[in-house]
């Protein structure tokens, strides 16, 4: 019955194909225009996206409630499967953290104090919000996350993400209501970074490797990795992750935080230390 | 016999159902399962839409609706503008002129059609990547993406097809 009907539509095909072909070629010639536009002029992309994310954020994020709900039902089960030996570990953990929360204090009180004595000025930024991801902004090739706040919110363009553990990423657009973070590992995250005890600074790439190590610095697989806050960019100090293998001239460094399991990140208000302005121009501004 | 206004919406409704389910599906793709690699590989399911539609009921899925399906999708996966819309229109040229040879075969060869397209489709959208971010990108999540959407290919052509007989007709 279908294959009639099948057939039917392709008597009348041959008078419609040369309209529809003719659609067609314009409509990739479109699509061609569009990439090679965006490939030039990338903030006309920029600004569609952002308007676009604006309006996909609020369905978004009503559809992604039934996911939080089944993920929050499934950690439930496994908690209540592994309470009491979750009990003993946390008890352990718990004394443990007690021990180093005295350390902490008495480390930070002489941190201040030493501080103090040399006249430092640190930013460290501070969490003003913590947003809910709603959407996955990712292929093979981009890495990024739609949160639902924006400019509404006070969120701005280059302001830091983390989660519990540590850098997340980077706000890199921002609508009324959505911003784009995008993660260190997408491709273009570039960060500047401090490596081992000796904070040797560095770069770490988007697929998570270390590059301009300076010449004959040795790192070795453990190797605590911060931003370096170089560049006003990323605060200072914020821990990223550590260095797992260093072979071949090719580091590469497991980061301390989730970005598959993230479902709130926290956005930090950083404003950096004004660098230093050529007189004539900050004159002219007065 | 006139046909009345209902019948209209109701047929103009079913018409659309192809598409709309498509933005559907584009839309739950998106969201954060919180699965480890998946957000990377994500299956396309854009160009099984486009490729089952397209052989099955072309008239149900135009051009324009494959072009705005992805240009919509370019935009929410913050991929270049116009590259997933491109790929699309590609497939739909590609498949419109070889439906004849799917329809009415068995399921299996349609499953090896859409590998041997979804296979020149990635391959498409990485070069066009590479172009686009001036690099040599590595293959390796692409190969995965393309893996994992054959191999997913038979469920959502089963959805589709029940969709065809229920909803279309």
């Amino acid at each position: 019955m279908r294959r009639i009907r099948d057939n039917e539509f392709s008597l009348f095909l041959p008078f419609r194909a040369t309209g529809q072909r003719i659609t067609l070629l314009i409509l990739i010639f479109f699509a061609t225009a569009l990439f090679i536009v965006g490939k030039t002029n990338s903030t006309l992309s920029e600004r569609a996206r952002s308007q676009l994310a604006d309006v996909a954020v609020p369905v978004l994020d009503v559809l992604s409630q039934p996911i939080l709900a089944l993920d929050w039902a499934a950690k439930r089960v496994v908690d209540m499967i592994f309470v009491y030996r979750e009990n003993d570990q946390l008890r352990e953990t718990n004394r443990r953290l007690m021990e180093w929360q005295a350390k902490a204090l008495r480390l930070e009180q002489e941190n201040e104090r030493f501080q103090e004595l040399l006249n430092v000025k640190n930013d460290y930024g501070k969490v003003f919000l913590t947003p809910r991801v709603v959407a996955d902004a990712s292929g093979p090739f981009v890495h990024a996350k739609l949160l639902n706040v924006g400019l509404a919110d006070g969120v701005r363009k280059g302001q830091v993400a983390t989660d519990d553990f540590g850098l997340v990423g980077q706000i890199v657009a921002v609508g009324q209501r959505s911003a784009r973070l995008l993660l260190l590992t997408d491709l273009n995250s570039r960060v500047p970074i401090l490596v081992g005890a000796k904070q040797h600074p560095a770069i770490l790439a988007g697929d998570n490797t270390i590059a301009f190590l300076p010449v004959g610095v040795q790192v070795a697989p453990g190797d605590l990795v911060l931003t370096s806050g170089a560049g006003g960019v990323f605060p200072p100090r914020l821990p990223i992750g550590r260095v797992v293998t260093s072979r071949d001239d090719v580091v590469r460094v497991q980061l301390f935080s989730d970005s598959d399991r993230l479902d709130f990140v926290n956005i930090m208000d950083f404003r950096p230390e004004p660098r230093l302005e050529d007189p004539r121009t900050s004159d002219a501004s007065k | 016999m006139k046909p009345s206004v209902l019948h209209h919406v109701d047929t103009g409704l079913r018409a659309i159902t192809p598409v709309l389910l498509t933005f559907l599906l584009l839309v739950i793709s998106r969201l954060p399962f919180g699965i480890e690699g998946l957000e990377s590989a994500m299956p396309l399911l854009t160009l099984m839409a486009a490729y089952f539609w397209t052989i099955y009921r072309p008239n149900l899925m135009p051009s324009i609706a494959l072009f705005l399906l992805g240009l919509l999708q370019d935009l929410v996966t913050g991929g270049p503008l116009g590259l997933m819309a491109l790929v699309l229109l590609l497939v739909h040229w590609l498949v419109d002129a070889q439906r004849r040879v799917f329809l009415g075969k068995s399921f299996v060869v349609a499953w090896w059609g859409f590998g041997l397209v979804a296979l020149g489709a990635e391959g498409v959208i990485w070069l066009l990547a590479c172009i686009y971010y001036d690099d040599l990108l590595g293959v390796k999540p692409f190969a995965f993406q393309f893996m994992l959407t054959v191999a997913i290919y038979p469920c959502f052509a089963w959805l589709f097809s029940w969709v065809q007989r229920a909803i279309v007709k």
